[in-house]
């Protein structure tokens, strides 16, 4: 990425532009120089953390990275969390409600695997929900990463 | 045929001017070859609108309707004699930058692998518009 100051803004760009119109002319096939300069962009997670305004460093562009102004509480984020947590589970256990409900209805037996990955898919959720609950700040809420599942 | 002038002598009735017949033979002749081209053919065109000139860094308008260069380096070219709506060609190779006085628009990338034809139409004063075209 490029970035290049024009009126006192910094304007950015994914690569030098084929023609870039200054005060000098017309400048075509630019590779640098022309005022142009890198623009280095710092890793950060964009969960809980965003980019400033983007400033001149040295000769490069860049960003500091700072904290996300989060306005839910922390509560409502452990809320949203979980909730996203039993969303999960719930489509996992989706897969083999029918085989349940077949046992319900028929009398067919359910096959103990799926009895079992349904009940560890429980277990892991009450885990998880407990981890969440225990969690004491928004970071920590946010940065929490559900796990994935690939039962039945 | 070279035009034909029709003697008049030197002070008038000094009897030294073409014969009145050999006066409009001449017009007429000059006309012929007028009206036979169309009024005006290719050939009679002045230079600036016929001819290839190898480029420096100036762009004269009036000396030439294409101009060539190989670029050695990054380059930026000037106008001169411009007048609205002249248009000339810029045949242009090599894989450094180019500036142009300042275009209203452009179209067209420079290629610096291949070679460019960039086309330039003046609007105004100092107002050029480019398009750019290149070898494939």
């Amino acid at each position: 990425m490029k970035g290049i100051l024009v009126n006192g803004e910094i304007k950015t760009f994914g690569k030098i532009p084929s023609v870039w119109n200054d005060e000098n002319g017309t400048h075509l096939n630019i590779k640098e120089g022309f005022g142009f300069k890198d623009v280095v962009t710092p890793t950060y997670d964009l969960r809980v953390e965003e980019l400033s305004a983007i400033k001149l460093v040295g000769d490069v562009y860049t960003y500091d990275v700072v904290d996300r102004v989060i306005v839910q509480t922390l509560a409502e984020l452990k809320t949203q969390k979980i909730s996203n947590l039993k969303s999960i589970i719930g489509s996992q256990l989706e897969k083999t409600d029918w085989v349940v409900i077949r046992q319900m209805d028929s009398g067919e037996v359910a096959p103990q695997e799926v009895i079992d990955s349904r009940a560890e898919l429980r277990t892991q959720s009450n885990t998880i929900g407990l981890e969440i609950k225990a969690l004491t700040t928004k970071k920590a809420v946010l940065t929490y990463d559900l796990p994935t599942f690939n039962f039945y | 045929m070279a035009k034909q002038t029709i003697g008049i002598g030197t002070v008038a009735n000094d009897g030294n001017g073409d014969p009145l017949r050999t006066a409009f033979t001449k017009a007429n002749e000059n006309f012929t070859e007028v009206y036979a081209d169309g009024f005006t053919s290719y050939a009679r065109l002045a230079n600036e609108f016929k001819t290839s000139a190898a480029l420096t860094t100036n762009v004269d308008f009036a000396t030439a309707q294409v101009f060539t260069k190989t670029l050695s380096g990054a380059t930026t070219l000037t106008f001169s004699n411009t007048s609205i709506g002249m248009v000339k060609d810029l045949v242009i190779t090599g894989d450094f930058a180019l500036t142009l006085p300042a275009g209203t628009t452009v179209a067209g990338v420079y290629d610096g692998t291949v070679s460019n034809l960039i086309q330039i139409v003046v609007t105004g004063a100092t107002e050029y518009w480019y398009s750019i075209s290149k070898a494939i």
